[in-house]
């Protein structure tokens, strides 16, 4: 069956005028510093405003034309959370470039990676990433490759170059720059890339277009209703797909933006007091940051009543400890939001209340303009049958950068009829429940979800699998006596010695994105193979999560903050690494 | 750090050694005075692991709403508050 969402009911917002709405991303600052000029983004108190961001944004696009940069080339944007980031974003867009948000966080290996995946030619950034900047051109250097990045734009002074062939430009060159106004760009040109682990220890890059960006943003203006009087918390890093609302919507609608910088969200006791003096009025990130506020962001201190939407997304909430967050949340309305990010979001469900079972919180129905279909061999399945999520939506991604062979498997195209156009298949499984709403069911693949990033088991085996200190590694997914989840890797040598295991650690700290680093290891002592002699990485899993899961059990007691539960898996000997080694207990995240 | 008795510097000495040690994410040299957080040395785990220190190793019970940025932008801040709740040194 297909589900296809009205198209009406939704389209009362005022503002801004969809006629004078910009149809391109690069318009968005003049236009929001047009509709209102007392609005911007706020920063440690203080607000810049939409004109000073088009003026910086304007400035930064001058000096990337002036290093070459030309439409359709890729810019690196690496900052931690923000103003300055955000301007990043917006100069890239506004030449016709094509920004690719890194992860600040990331290991050189792996922003190496992804620079090589999509052909950076120039990176901007700023001195909290300084030392990664460095790292990343150090690597690019040694690694002798024929890297495009030729500039790096942002650091406080000229550095002294350890490779001649980059050209290092201050910020300070940037801010004496003529701004130059947003280009005109065709609406199916790439604007952003979001990037993604594949399955092989390659990076993937997911480019979406400014229309399918305006198709988005215009879809979550109508359905918040977001207005000028918004105050919007941009919290998420912008290589994370939900940073889009605040990025985009925020200028959109003429509204305010509040950076929350990542050492709020450390601590969610100081994010509530943000929250509260800032009077954000809408919330979007993973479930993992909601889920720290209620349990400890001293919300009985706290008013939070200008809160009016509070979205989530990426993966499961506990329906047990939404009553708890609903009841300090008195006037906003909790939304789960479904949408892989070469889609954006799709369907969402907006809580009637606290959950009284502990079924999992729908993902609801599809939004306007958007077909959602649940498909097992090619055919729709019944109500209640489990099937494969096919999205169609104007807010689908242009395909993986550079990889036929991902688009081929990844788009359907139907030739006309009720179900023709180009489906993605989402690899996510989905149910119809009997009221309608949707479920998310889990995945085809090995995909996971880790304190919502997405990450593919596969990738982090094969990264894992680079280090000479072993010759395979099977990653699992152990669930923490908090409901948090985490990684888990076992491995092996093939002559049966013992695996240096500090050695893996630093190997995985160099090379994979921090949320995708296991926080504990385990020897594995058999490795049962399939009946046709491959190896059985499903019962290999299965057996890492379960002896896990049990170690947890066993320590975490009834308080689920103290104990630290360095798992005690069965499968063979196991050990943490002895440094740096995340407890099994408590999380991360962003 | 400044104008701690001996018995906090051991409490000091033995917080910074563990920051530096087993929390850490980054190579960065980390001083009592250094910034854990707007850093990106110490991630929201690395928080949590540390409160869970204090109150094995100082004796003190860490409640949530004091885990703010005054009180743990820094080792020193930490110590400072640690010494404010009572911490057996």
């Amino acid at each position: 069956m297909i589900a296809t969402s009205n198209t009406t009911d939704d389209r009362v917002a005022g503002e801004p005028d969809p006629t004078s709405a910009p149809s391109t991303l690069g318009h968005l600052l003049a236009h929001a510093a047009d509709l209102n000029p007392a609005g911007g983004v706020r920063e440690g108190g203080e607000l810049t405003t939409w004109a000073e961001l088009d003026r910086r944004a304007g400035q930064l696009a001058t000096t990337l034309l002036d290093l070459g940069v030309t439409a359709g080339d890729r810019v690196g944007v690496h900052y931690r959370k923000s103003i300055a980031g955000t301007v990043a974003m917006h100069a890239a867009v506004r030449i016709g470039a094509i920004a690719v948000p890194l992860d600040p966080g990331a290991a050189a290996g792996y922003l190496a990676s992804v620079v090589e995946e999509v052909g950076v030619s120039v990176l901007c950034t700023h001195t909290p990433c300084r030392r990664s900047t460095h790292a990343l051109v150090d690597l690019l250097a040694e690694a002798n490759n024929f890297h495009q990045l030729r500039s790096v734009i942002g650091l406080s002074e000229p550095e002294e170059d350890s490779s001649s062939a980059i050209t290092w430009v201050a910020a300070g060159q940037v801010h004496a720059a003529a701004p130059t106004p947003p280009v005109p760009v065709a609406s199916d040109d790439p604007s952003y890339m979001i990037t993604t682990s594949g399955s092989t220890g390659r990076p993937k890059a997911v480019v979406h277009t400014h229309a399918s960006a305006m198709a988005y943003v215009e879809r979550v203006h109508r359905s918040m209703q977001l207005g000028s009087s918004d105050r919007i918390a941009d919290v998420a890093p912008h290589h994370f797909d939900v940073s889009t609302l605040a990025l985009w919507n925020t200028p959109y609608a003429a509204a305010t933006a509040v950076i929350i910088p990542e050492a709020y969200q450390m601590l969610p006791a100081s994010l509530s007091e943000l929250l509260e003096s800032e009077a954000v009025t809408i919330w979007y990130s993973a479930p993992f940051t909601l889920r720290q506020l209620e349990m400890r962001g001293a919300l009985d201190q706290r008013d939070l009543s200008s809160v009016r939407w509070a979205l989530f997304g990426g993966e499961v909430y506990p329906p047990a400890a939404m009553a708890a967050l609903m009841a300090h949340l008195p006037n906003a309305t909790l939304r789960n939001v479904y949408g892989p990010c070469e889609t954006n979001w799709c369907s969402h469900y907006d809580l009637p209340g606290p959950p009284t079972t502990d079924e999992t919180i729908a993902i609801g129905r599809p939004w306007e303009n958007t077909q959602l279909r649940l498909v097992l061999d090619g055919k729709d399945v019944d109500d209640g049958e489990q099937g494969e999520i096919w999205i169609q939506s104007p807010t689908m991604m242009h395909g993986y950068w550079g990889r036929p062979e991902l688009n081929a498997e990844c788009f359907v195209d139907i030739e006309g009829g009720e179900n023709g156009g180009r489906w993605y298949r989402s690899g996510d499984l989905g149910r119809r429940r009997d009221d309608g709403e949707l479920v998310f069911d889990g995945r085809l693949d090995h995909q996971v979800k880790v304190r919502g990033h997405r990450i593919e088991l596969e990738f982090v085996e094969a990264i894992l699998e680079d280090s000479p200190a072993i010759d395979l590694a099977v990653v699992a997914v152990t669930r923490q006596a908090d409901g948090s989840d985490t990684l888990v890797a076992g491995v092996v040598r093939r002559d049966g010695s013992e695996p240096d295991l500090a050695s893996v650690d630093d190997h995985a700290n160099t090379n994979l994105p921090a949320y995708a680093k296991p926080s504990s290891y385990v020897v594995l002592s058999s490795v049962p193979e399939t009946g046709s002699g491959k190896l059985d990485r499903r019962t290999i899993r299965a057996t890492i999560a379960e002896a896990s899961a049990d170690a947890i059990s066993a320590t975490a007691g009834s308080n689920t903050t103290s104990e630290s539960a360095n798992p005690k898996p069965a499968p063979g000997r196991s050990r943490s690494t002895s440094d740096r080694n995340p407890s099994q207990q408590g999380a991360t995240g962003d | 750090m400044t104008d701690m008795s001996a018995s906090d510097r051991s409490f000091a000495e033995r917080l910074l050694g563990f920051v530096r040690n087993e929390v850490a994410l980054d190579d960065i040299t980390i001083e009592g005075e250094t910034d854990l957080l707007l850093t990106g040395a110490v991630d929201s785990l690395g928080v949590i692991r540390i409160t869970q220190w204090m109150e094995d190793e100082a004796g003190i019970t860490v409640d949530p709403a004091d885990v703010t940025l005054e009180n743990f932008q820094t080792v020193d801040r930490m110590v400072n508050y640690a010494n404010a709740q009572g911490a057996n040194a």
